[in-house]
C-alpha cells in the first residue's frame, strides 16, 4: 500500500486514489487521418515497464483532482508528483518520457498537430500572452495531459 | 447429587516446586484429547502439557509420525492443535503460544482414530514411496482423475480441520494506527529501542507476540542487568514505557506483515487468553499501522540439528527446554542429552542440572572450550566433545540415543558408539535471526561466515534492525543496538532524541556465538539410508528429500521449496530454512550464500481471516444506499433488489400474490390507469459554465448546442473505443446550465469520467460539475391518468401538451411543494418525472398516492419498470450492453451525429471492425409458444440439432412476460441480427428442451408512439 | 463552529435519518458513553466551484475565505467554508438561508465562471463526539487523527469504512462527518457497531 502525496490534500493512503494508467498519451482527433493501426497505438497499447513509469492518478476519495506521478514499479518509490499537462522535472522522469516509443507514433504526432490547430482559433487577442505561456508548459498533446 | 468430577490423574509431575513466572496459587483445569489436566495461570498449553509429562501432541503432515513440542514460541513447527469446540474451534494453533485458561479445550490433529493409534502412520512404513514431490509424481495422470485424487490427498495430507459451523460467532475489530516509530519485538533490544524512541516524545508502538514483554530474557535466570535479575529489569523498563503518554504497549500482538511505504499489519489477541470473554471486546484486533520508522527486534530462532530420529517427541530445541524450566517451572525430562554445535546449549545443560535432571552433553566440536563449558563441567555435567547424537529412538517418545565420536562436520563416525537411555534431547544447531519482516519489506540479507546465519545487510523501507534479528546475539550488543536504533528511528522521524546511550551494566555468562558448521549428522550408513533425519518438521521434509530434489534437478532454492514443500505452510521455514539451504548447497557442491534463500512471505504467523474482515461482514460488508421514500416502500410490503449499492423497491406484492402476479398487475396499471415509481436513484449532475453545451457536445454522440432552455434530450455516452458506457436525459436549465441524469449504477462513474476529460483533455473548457443525485427525490408518474392525478394533487401549471410538451421541463408547485417536472417517458406512456428537494421526498410520494387513489394509482417497482421499457424496446445500459456494444449495434445510428467533427468514440466507430456483418446486434424475439419466457442469458442457435459444441449466435439480454402484449417478449444480441428479421432461432435448454422464437423488431407495444400524450 | 450546531431554526420536511431510534448501547463499564452521534439537520449547504477570482464576492456574503487554506475550514460566525479541493468548497450556513444566499452570491457573480449549487438535501451532517471518538473513527478512516495532526478547524475528504465522507475537527473530541444522505443510514449503523466497545448514543 503506497502513500501518495496528493498535490492538494497531502500524503494519503493509496486506497483513496484511482490509478489512470500510463500518462502522456495524446489523443488524436476524429478528423486526423491516421490508420486504424496507428489509432490503436492510442486506444489500446499501454506500457508496463519494470522501473520508472509515468502514470496518471486521481485522488478519487479526496479532492477528485488528477495529477501525474513518476513511480518506480519495482521499488514503488514515487520520485515526483507533477500536474496534469506538465512534464516531470526530475531528470530520470523526463528521460523516461522522451524515451517512450509513443513519442514517434502517428497518433501522437496527429494529436500534437490537432492541439496546435485547436489553440489558434480559440485564442482571443486579450488572452494571448497568458495562453501561450500555458501552452508552452504543456506536453505534446494536451492529454500529456492525460 | 453425587455427581463428582473425575479426579484428574497424577497432576503436574514435571512441575518444579518453585521458580518460573507461573502462579502456583491459581490452578487451571483444561482438557486435551478428552482428558482433564491441571496447569497454572501463566502457563501456555505447551508448558502445562509438559508439566503433565505429555509430549505426544500430534501426527505429522505426510508420514503421520508422532510429534511433540520442539520450541517454546512462534517457531514451533510441530505442536499444532485444534482449540475450542463447535463453531469456536480453530485449527493449527501452536500449543506454545496458547495461554492457558480455565476450561480450555484442545484436541490433537491429523490422527485417525486416536493420537496413539493412527492409521495414517502406515505412510511411515511406506516411506520409500513418499519421496520428495511424491504427490506431483503420483497423481499427475490421468488428468481427469485429479478431482478424485485431490479429495483423498486433501484429507490425508491436510493439517487441522476447520470449525464445523462456517459462521464464525466471534467479533473482531480492525483499526488504522499511525505512529512515528513501530518497534516489532519487545525483548532486550526492543525494550531499549522503545524507551529511547519514546523519550524523544515520538509516538511509539511496541508490539510483542508474547503475553509479556522481555523475550528470551524472561527465561535467563543466570543474567543480571543493572544489578537486578532480568525479570526485575524488564518490569522496570515496562513501567517506564507505560508512563509515557505517547507510547502504546501491545503485548499478545504479532507484527505479521510488512508492506510498502512502512505499512504494517499487526494482530492483537485481545480476549483469546480469557476464560470469560467480555461481550463488548473483540476476540482479536487487526492494527493497520503506518509507521514513520520501524525498529525490527524480533530476536532469533534456534535451529534443530539434523540427525536420524530428530523428530521424536522429547527431542526439543535447547533454548526451548531452558525456557520451560526457567519461565514455566517445568522440567521436560529427567534424563537429558544435550547435543550442540555451540556454547549456548550449555546454559540449558546447567539449567537442566540445577533443576535436578541427569545431563550428558554431546558437543560436535572436538576442541570445545570456554567459560560455559568449564562451568558445566564444574557442575558435574558429563561433556563428550567431538560427539554427536547419531540416532534417537523410541516409540511415542525418545527413549534411547546412540552417541558416536564424529569428525568435524559430523559427516563420519570416527570412533565408538555408546547407547544411552534418555527421555529428553535438547538440541542446538545455532541461531537464525528472525529476518522475516525485514525480508518481507524487501530488505537484503548477507551470509555471515562467523555466526553461520543470514543477517540483514540493507533495508528497503525506513527501518532499523536491532539485536538478535540483526545477528547480534550477545545481550550487551543487543541492548546497545536497541538503544541506538531507537534514537536513530526517532531522529529520522523528526524528533530530537537523546544521543548519549547508556548501556546497562551486565552480569551474564560469557560465551562464543560461533557454532560449528555441521548440517547433517551421519547415522553411519550411506547417505539417504537409515532412519529419517528431518529438516522441516511441519512439512515432513527430510535431509534425503532435499538431496533427492537436488539430484532431480530442482537446484534453485525456490524450486526446491515448491517441490519438497519445505518452508511452506504456517511455519514459513522458521526452524528449517538454513539447514535445508546448507544441505542443498552441499548436494550441489556449492556454498550457502550462492544458493541464497527463499523469500519470506507474510504472514509471519497465520492471521485470522476474521480479524482481517472485522466488521466488513453482513450488513456492513458493503453500504446499502436508501432513497428518502424508502420508509413508504418498507411499510407497504415492497420486496427489494440491489441495484449497485442502492436498495430499490422491486415489486409490491399484495396479500397472496406471487411475484409474477404482482408484476403483471403493476405493468397493466401503468398502461391503463397510472403507475408510480421511485426513481430517486438516477444519477443527477449539475453542469454549469459558458462551455457547458460544447462539453456535452463532446461527451455525447448527438448535438447539444441548440437545445432550447427548458428542453430535454436523450443522450448516449461512449467510451473512446466507441462502446456505449451510459445513457440518460439531460435538460437545459439556462444558457450555461444543464441538469444531466445518468443510470443508477453509472452515476459515480459518469461524474468521474466527465471530470477526467475536463481536467486532463479539455482544461480550457469552462465547465463545473456538481453531483446532485441525493439533492432531489424523484417520483415518476406514468399512465393515462397521470395528468389527472397531478391536477388532483394541486398543480399550478398548465399540463396541456402544447404548453407542456413531451421532452420539456417546468418548475411548479405540487400540493404546495416546489417541484421540477420533466415530461419524459421510459414507459412510452404519458409520464412525468417529478423532482422535489429530498427532504420532501416522502411527502411527495404520499401526496401522489393519496391524490391518485381515485385514479387507480399503483406503485410499481424495478421489475415492472423493466417490463414496461422492454415492451417499448428501450435498452438498459448494462443489460443490453456489456461494454462491447456500439450505437449501430443497437440500430441507434439516429443518435450519432455525422456533423460534429469529434466526440468521444467517434474515431473508434469508424474502425473497419465496427462495421463487420457478424457483430452482435440488437433484435426482438417472440416465442412460438407465446406463454414461454426464455431465460435471460440463454444462447441462440440456428439449428438445434447440430452436434455439440453448437455454433452460438448470441444471447438473450432481456426477457419477460408482457401482460400488455399478452405474450412473452425478449431482446437479444445476435450475430448479424439486423439482417435476420423474420428468421427462427432456437434456445436449447439444459434439460434438452428447445425454445423456438422468431426474430422481430425490438418494439412490442404502441409501435407508432401514440400513447405518449396520454 | 459551536453556534451552527446549536441553532434552533429547523428546515421543513424530513431529515435523512428521521425515524432512526433505539440504537443506544450502554457503556460497557457503566461509565461515560464513548461515542455520541447527532444528526445536524438544521444546516444549509452550498457547494461552490470557482477560482480565487470569486473570493471577494464570497467574502462579502460570508466573511469567510474562498478558497480556504488547503485542508482547513474558514469560519465567520454561523458561516463556514470547508475546503474540498483547489477549486471546490462547501459553504455551511444557517438553516433556511441557503436559497437566498445562493441567489445573492450568484447575482453578484453574474458573468463570471463559477458554480454555486444548493446541496442542503444531498448531504447529511453528523456530529460525532465523545472520549472515544478518535478510536471509533480510526476503525474506518486511514487519516492520522492524532490531536496534534488533525486539530480543530482542519478538514479532509476521505473514506470512513466504505462511505466517502468529509471530516471536520471542531474540538478536541468532536468532529463533523458529512456524507451523502443515501449513505447516512449505513454510516450510522457502522458508527454504532464500531462503538460497541465504548457505548453509543444517537440523537436524531
Amino acid at each position: 500500500m503506497l502513500i501518495i502525496n496528493c498535490p492538494h490534500c497531502g500524503p494519503r493512503e493509496e486506497s483513496e486514489f484511482a490509478c489512470g494508467g500510463e500518462a502522456h498519451i495524446a489523443r488524436p482527433l476524429a478528423e486526423n487521418s491516421i490508420s486504424d493501426a496507428e489509432f490503436a497505438d492510442y486506444l489500446f497499447l499501454r506500457d508496463n515497464p519494470k522501473g520508472l513509469f509515468l502514470e496518471r492518478w486521481r485522488h478519487s476519495a479526496g479532492c477528485r483532482r488528477w495529477f501525474n506521478i513518476a513511480r518506480d514499479t519495482v521499488s514503488h518509490e514515487i520520485i515526483e508528483v507533477y500536474p496534469m499537462g506538465a512534464l516531470p522535472r526530475k531528470k530520470d522522469a523526463l528521460a523516461t518520457h522522451a524515451a517512450s516509443w509513443r513519442r514517434d507514433t502517428a497518433a501522437e504526432k496527429a494529436a500534437e498537430r490537432a492541439a496546435q490547430k485547436a489553440q489558434k482559433p480559440a485564442q482571443k487577442p486579450a488572452q494571448k500572452p497568458a495562453r501561450q505561456k500555458a501552452a508552452a508548459k504543456k506536453a505534446p498533446g494536451k492529454r500529456g495531459g492525460k | 447429587m453425587g455427581l463428582m468430577k473425575a479426579k484428574p490423574a497424577a497432576q503436574q509431575m514435571r512441575r518444579r516446586s518453585s521458580g518460573g513466572r507461573i502462579d502456583r496459587t491459581k490452578p487451571v483445569t483444561f482438557t486435551f484429547d478428552g482428558r482433564s489436566y491441571q496447569g497454572y495461570e501463566g502457563d501456555t498449553l505447551a508448558s502445562a502439557l509438559l508439566a503433565n509429562n505429555v509430549h505426544l501432541l500430534g501426527r505429522s503432515f505426510k508420514y503421520h509420525r508422532p510429534r511433540g513440542i520442539v520450541g517454546s514460541g512462534s517457531e514451533e513447527p510441530n505442536a499444532l492443535i485444534r482449540l475450542g469446540r463447535g463453531a469456536y474451534a480453530e485449527p493449527n494453533l501452536r500449543a506454545t503460544q496458547i495461554e492457558l485458561y480455565e476450561g480450555l479445550y484442545a484436541e490433537s490433529q491429523n490422527r485417525t482414530p486416536s493420537l496413539k493409534f493412527d492409521i495414517g502412520a502406515v505412510n511411515s512404513l511406506l516411506e520409500r514411496f513418499f519421496p520428495a514431490g511424491f504427490y506431483y509424481k503420483t497423481f499427475m495422470w490421468p488428468a481427469s482423475m485429479w478431482m478424485t485424487y485431490e479429495h483423498v490427498i486433501r484429507r490425508a495430507a491436510g493439517l487441522g480441520r476447520v470449525a464445523d459451523d462456517h459462521n464464525d460467532p466471534d467479533r473482531y475489530e480492525k483499526a488504522h494506527v499511525h505512529c512515528d516509530v513501530l518497534v516489532a519485538g519487545g525483548g532486550a533490544a526492543g525494550l531499549m529501542a522503545a524507551l529511547h524512541a519514546g523519550r524523544s516524545g515520538a509516538r511509539v508502538i511496541l508490539a510483542d507476540e508474547q503475553n509479556e514483554f522481555g523475550g528470551w530474557l524472561l527465561a535467563e535466570n543466570d543474567t543480571r542487568i543493572e544489578g537486578v535479575d532480568a525479570n526485575s529489569w524488564i518490569a522496570g523498563m515496562v513501567a517506564d514505557l507505560a508512563a509515557m503518554p505517547e507510547v502504546t504497549l501491545l503485548p499478545r500482538t504479532t507484527v505479521f506483515g510488512y508492506m510498502d511505504h512502512n505499512y504494517l499489519t499487526l494482530v492483537e489477541r485481545v480476549t483469546d487468553h480469557l476464560a470469560e470473554r467480555p461481550a463488548h471486546l473483540p476476540r482479536q484486533r487487526l492494527w493497520k499501522v503506518r509507521a514513520g520508522q520501524t525498529v525490527l527486534a524480533q530476536g532469533a530462532h534456534e535451529r534443530p540439528l539434523v540427525f536420524s530420529g530428530n523428530d521424536l517427541p522429547g527431542v526439543m530445541l535447547a533454548g526451548a527446554v531452558r525456557h520451560f524450566i526457567n519461565r514455566f517451572g517445568v522440567l521436560p525430562g529427567n534424563r537429558a542429552i544435550v547435543v550442540t554445535n555451540n556454547d549456548d546449549a550449555y546454559r540449558t545443560a546447567i539449567s537442566l542440572n540445577e533443576a535436578g535432571a541427569n545431563v550428558v552433553v554431546a558437543d560436535l566440536r572436538i576442541g570445545a572450550s570456554g567459560p560455559l563449558i568449564t562451568a558445566a563441567k564444574d557442575a558435574g555435567i558429563a561433556v563428550m566433545a567431538g560427539h554427536a547424537v547419531t540416532l534417537a529412538d523410541g516409540n511415542h517418545r525418545v527413549a534411547r540415543v546412540e552417541i558416536s565420536a564424529v569428525n568435524e562436520g559430523a559427516t563420519q563416525i570416527t570412533g565408538d558408539t555408546v547407547h544411552m537411555d534418555c527421555d529428553l534431547i535438547a538440541m542446538s544447531g545455532g541461531l537464525s535471526p528472525a529476518v522475516h519482516l525485514h525480508s518481507q519489506a524487501r530488505g537484503k540479507l548477507a551470509w555471515d561466515d562467523r555466526t553461520l546465519c543470514f543477517k540483514p545487510s540493507a533495508t528497503h523501507e525506513a527501518s532499523f534492525n536491532a539485536g538478535a534479528c540483526n545477528g547480534s546475539f550477545d545481550l550487551g550488543a543487543a541492548l546497545r543496538e536497541g538503544a541506538r536504533a531507537g534514537v536513530k528511528a526517532a531522529t529520522a522521524a523528526g524528533f530530537k532524541a537523546f544521543t548519549s546511550i547508556e548501556t546497562p551494566a551486565l552480569d551474564t555468562p560469557k560465551q562464543s556465538w560461533r557454532p560449528l558448521a555441521a548440517w547433517k549428522i551421519t547415522n553411519g550408513e550411506e547417505p539417504g539410508r537409515g532412519p529419517k533425519a528431518f529438516v522441516d518438521f511441519q512439512n515432513d521434509v527430510t535431509a534425503s528429500d532435499v538431496a533427492l530434489a537436488a539430484r532431480e534437478g530442482f537446484q534453485s532454492v525456490e524450486h526446491l521449496k515448491r517441490y519438497t514443500t519445505m518452508g511452506m505452510a504456517t511455519d514459513q521455514g522458521k526452524t528449517s530454512n538454513i539447514n535445508a539451504l546448507a544441505i542443498l548447497a552441499d548436494a550441489l557442491g556449492s556454498e550457502i550464500p550462492e544458493v541464497g534463500t527463499t523469500t519470506f512471505r507474510m504472514p509471519y504467523t497465520p492471521a485470522n481471516i476474521g480479524a482481517i474482515a472485522a466488521r466488513d461482514i453482513g450488513h456492513l460488508f458493503d453500504p446499502t444506499r436508501l432513497t428518502r421514500m424508502d420508509e413508504w416502500h418498507r411499510a407497504n410490503g415492497a420486496t427489494f433488489e440491489h441495484v449497485g449499492q442502492w436498495m430499490r423497491a422491486w415489486y409490491y406484492p399484495q396479500e397472496g400474490e406471487t411475484m409474477a402476479e404482482a408484476v403483471n398487475r403493476e405493468v397493466l396499471a401503468a398502461r391503463t390507469t397510472a403507475g408510480l415509481l421511485d426513481a430517486s436513484t438516477l444519477g443527477k449532475i449539475d453542469i454549469r459554465g459558458p462551455d457547458a453545451a460544447e462539453f456535452l457536445n463532446r461527451i455525447y454522440t448527438n448535438s447539444w448546442l441548440r437545445l432550447g432552455i427548458g428542453k430535454c434530450r436523450y443522450g448516449l455516452m461512449l467510451k473512446d473505443d466507441g462502446m456505449i458506457m451510459d445513457d440518460g436525459v439531460t435538460t437545459r436549465l439556462a444558457e450555461d446550465h444543464f441538469h444531466m441524469t445518468t443510470t443508477t449504477g453509472g452515476a459515480a462513474g459518469v461524474l468521474d469520467w466527465m471530470e477526467e476529460w475536463l481536467q486532463t483533455e479539455w482544461p480550457d473548457l469552462k465547465v463545473y460539475l456538481t453531483s446532485v443525485t441525493e439533492e432531489w427525490s424523484v417520483a415518476t408518474l406514468s399512465g393515462p391518468n397521470a395528468a389527472k392525478i397531478l391536477e388532483a394533487a394541486g398543480i399550478d401549471i398548465d399540463l396541456g401538451a402544447s404548453s407542456f410538451p413531451f421532452m420539456s421541463m417546468q418548475e411548479a408547485h405540487l400540493g404546495g411543494l416546489p417541484v421540477r417536472i420533466f415530461r419524459i417517458s421510459f414507459t412510452g406512456e404519458l409520464s412525468y418525472e417529478i423532482n422535489v428537494k429530498a427532504r420532501h421526498g416522502l411527502a411527495l410520494w404520499t401526496l401522489l398516492m393519496k391524490a391518485g387513489t381515485d385514479f387507480g394509482i399503483t406503485p410499481y417497482g424495478t421489475e415492472a419498470m423493466h417490463v414496461l421499457r422492454a415492451e417499448k424496446g428501450f435498452i438498459i445500459v448494462g443489460q443490453e450492453t456489456d461494454g462491447s456494444v456500439t450505437p449501430p449495434d443497437l440500430n441507434m445510428n439516429w443518435i450519432v451525429s455525422d456533423v460534429k467533427a469529434d466526440f468521444i468514440g467517434k474515431r473508434a466507430l469508424a474502425r473497419a471492425s465496427m462495421s463487420y456483418d457478424d457483430r452482435k446486434q440488437l433484435v426482438g424475439l417472440m416465442t412460438t409458444d407465446s406463454q414461454r419466457v426464455i431465460p435471460e442469458g440463454a444462447h441462440a442457435v440456428i439449428d438445434p440439432d447440430q452436434p455439440m459444441p453448437m455454433e452460438m449466435l448470441g444471447q438473450v439480454t432481456s426477457s419477460y412476460y408482457s401482460p400488455n402484449v399478452g405474450a412473452s417478449i425478449a431482446m437479444a444480441m445476435l450475430k448479424g441480427g439486423h439482417s435476420m428479421l423474420g428468421s427462427k432461432v432456437y434456445f436449447p435448454m439444459l434439460d434438452g428442451d428447445v425454445i423456438e422464437a422468431e426474430i422481430v423488431e425490438p418494439m412490442f407495444f404502441d409501435a407508432k408512439g401514440e400513447r405518449i400524450n396520454g | 463552529m459551536a453556534d451552527i450546531m446549536t441553532g434552533d431554526a429547523m428546515l421543513p420536511g424530513r431529515s435523512a435519518l428521521a425515524g432512526r431510534a433505539g440504537m443506544n448501547v450502554a457503556a460497557p463499564d457503566g461509565g461515560k458513553t464513548g461515542l455520541r452521534v447527532q444528526e445536524v439537520a438544521h444546516i444549509g449547504k452550498i457547494n461552490i466551484r470557482g477560482t480565487k477570482s470569486i473570493a471577494k464576492v464570497i467574502w462579502n456574503h460570508t466573511g469567510c475565505d474562498f478558497p480556504p487554506a488547503n485542508n482547513m475550514v474558514s469560519s465567520a460566525g454561523a458561516r463556514h467554508i470547508v475546503w474540498l479541493g483547489p477549486d471546490e468548497a462547501l459553504l455551511l450556513c444557517e438553516a433556511g438561508m441557503e436559497r437566498d444566499l445562493r441567489r445573492k452570491i450568484s447575482a453578484d457573480l453574474a458573468g463570471q465562471h463559477f458554480a454555486a449549487t444548493n446541496v442542503t438535501d444531498a448531504l447529511c451532517v453528523l456530529k460525532v463526539e465523545g472520549p472515544d471518538v478518535r478510536a471509533v473513527l480510526a476503525k474506518g478512516c486511514a487519516l492520522d487523527l492524532h490531536p496534534g495532526k488533525f486539530g480543530p478547524g482542519q478538514c479532509a475528504q476521505t473514506v470512513l469504512a466504505h462511505a466517502g465522507v468529509t471530516i471536520i475537527a471542531t474540538d478536541e473530541n468532536c468532529f463533523l462527518l458529512i456524507c451523502r444522505t443515501s449513505f447516512a443510514p449505513y454510516t450510522l449503523d457502522w458508527l454504532q457497531d464500531a462503538a460497541l466497545e465504548f457505548g453509543f448514543v444517537f440523537q436524531g
